[in-house]
């Protein structure tokens, strides 16, 4: 493991323990760590044609996403998954097409970044939560009700998934 | 007829439900349309991509062939999809 990937499992971590007030949020981070260990693993054994891993891997989350998620929030994450489904099919192009411009570190760079921005949207949700849920009494205890789930402070989707759609 | 049939079906497969995370339908019956749109799209249009970058008839190729058609006409037909009903509350 490089020290990019172990501050990576860390940052989840810790976004994991933030965000316990958060439905589906470990939810969404087991299932973006499985995809990133899942696309590390591929390239690792030395497999052909490796960002077709991270493709898929990461279209299955997005799919995932758009199916399960009811909250604003979580349709952020989709399309920062989206995003990331969009640069494997860049790089994938750019490797059969083109390869002297596909650029591996830069393909990687992005794809960290674009982890990164998901466990960022999901702190950042589950700090906003807390705030507006302790209505800014600095001395009320942050470990009351740290398991409460304060879903009316949250957006919710406006639109049914297309599958519950008839 | 029967010569990577299911390379290319493959290919198709993938393509659409690659095309799924990009433009996802609206409904059940909008996904049955365009699946069932991209499955003869796919099989129609992906001898000529794989003709056109003139690729050798590999399994690897023919799948990339039927993905490339499929994702495309998934694509073309939800543009055309959101341009006919852009055109259509214009006129209304």
């Amino acid at each position: 493991m490089s020290e990019y990937q172990a501050a990576l499992a860390i940052g989840a971590l810790v976004t994991a323990l933030i965000s316990m007030n958060l439905p589906r949020a470990r939810l969404w981070i087991v299932m973006g760590a499985l995809s990133f260990v899942g696309g590390t693993a591929y390239f690792r054994l030395g497999m052909p044609h490796y960002p077709i891993a991270n493709l898929a891997l990461d279209a299955i989350v997005c799919l995932t996403l758009n199916a399960k998620a009811r909250e604003v929030w979580e349709l952020w994450l989709y399309r920062i998954f989206q995003f990331s489904v969009f640069v494997s099919l860049v790089f994938l192009c750019l490797k059969t097409f083109a390869p002297v411009i596909a650029v591996h570190w830069l393909y990687v760079l992005v794809l960290e970044g674009s982890n990164w921005a998901a466990l960022f949207v999901i702190a950042s949700t589950a700090a906003q939560d807390r705030v507006r849920a302790d209505g800014g009494d600095i001395d009320r205890s942050r470990f009351n009700h740290l398991h409460r789930s304060q879903s009316h402070l949250r957006k919710a989707r406006a639109e049914d998934p297309w599958h519950k759609i008839r | 007829m029967t010569e990577g049939l299911i390379a290319r079906l493959l290919g198709i497969l993938a393509g659409s439900f690659l095309a799924l995370t990009f433009l996802p339908p609206r409904s059940v019956s909008g996904f049955m349309r365009r699946g069932l749109s991209a499955l003869v799209f796919g099989w129609v249009f992906s001898p000529v991509i794989h003709d056109y970058f003139q690729w050798p008839a590999t399994d690897e190729r023919l799948i990339a062939s039927g993905a490339i058609a499929a994702f495309c006409s998934w694509w073309l037909m939800g543009a055309g999809k959101k341009l006919a009903e852009k055109i259509g509350n214009k006129e209304v």
